[in-house]
């Protein structure tokens, strides 16, 4: 089971410098990944200023893939229950990494809540898939060095 | 050719009559709207046609990533 963090997701419907990593990795793993509360407003942001001129045409295709089922599908999870899970992410590894995000503890909060094995994120500039690791995913693509260096 | 002849409970099979009627149908036509509906309601997509739809809408690429910009706006 994979859960994809919106940087995937926006990646794969549009068009940036992560997006022929996520072809490869859909070619190879044919995922049906969860869309859940979070994915939604980052995604609106990610395609109304990346992508103005075709942000509605995004927005649509992906809903029609939510409805599908195949590609995407909605996962219904109780955002109490995960920000309850987020925030005892943020007191456990706050004092550690000081700029740990609310978001970043909220999407890992999310796989873990849905227990899934694989968190897929290109956002390799926080503590997002550092933070994952500790809870026992498997991180996609593998953790850099710098990221590895904060495990330590 | 007779497509459906389902039990389903007495529940929902007034509700049916009940919505069909709201909607100015008789039961058969309402129920023959919704299977010609599902009948002509297109397949879901799979990644396999994913790329050649992507390309088609000949996007600009994107000068920042999802990380990017979640840094840039300084989200917490």
């Amino acid at each position: 089971m994979i859960y994809a963090d919106t940087s995937f997701i926006a990646a794969a419907y549009g068009l940036d410098a992560n997006t022929v990593a996520a072809r490869r990795f859909i070619e190879t793993n044919h995922p049906r990944l969860p869309l859940v509360f979070l994915h939604w407003p980052e995604l609106a942001k990610s395609f109304w200023t990346s992508h103005p001129e075709n942000a509605e045409k995004l927005w649509d295709w992906v809903k029609e893939d939510v409805a599908g089922g195949k590609k995407l599908y909605p996962l219904e999870l109780e955002a109490d229950l995960v920000a309850r899970r987020a925030a005892g992410l943020i007191i456990n590894f706050c004092p550690r990494w000081k700029k740990l995000r609310s978001l970043d503890a909220l999407h890992v909060a999310t796989a873990v809540a849905g227990n899934f094995k694989t968190f897929v994120s290109f956002d390799t500039r926080s503590f997002q898939r550092v933070l994952a690791t500790t809870q026992k995913l498997k991180v996609w693509p593998p953790l850099t060095t710098e990221e590895n260096l904060a495990l330590k | 050719m007779t497509l459906l002849q389902t039990r389903v409970e007495d529940k929902i099979a007034r509700r049916f009559e009940k919505v069909a009627r709201k909607r100015g149908e008789t039961t058969y036509s309402f129920l023959q709207k919704i299977v010609f509906a599902a009948a002509e309601a297109p397949e879901p997509e799979t990644w396999d046609n994913h790329w050649e739809k992507s390309k088609s809408l000949h996007l600009k690429p994107a000068r920042k990533t999802v990380a990017e910009q979640r840094e840039e706006s300084g989200e917490r």
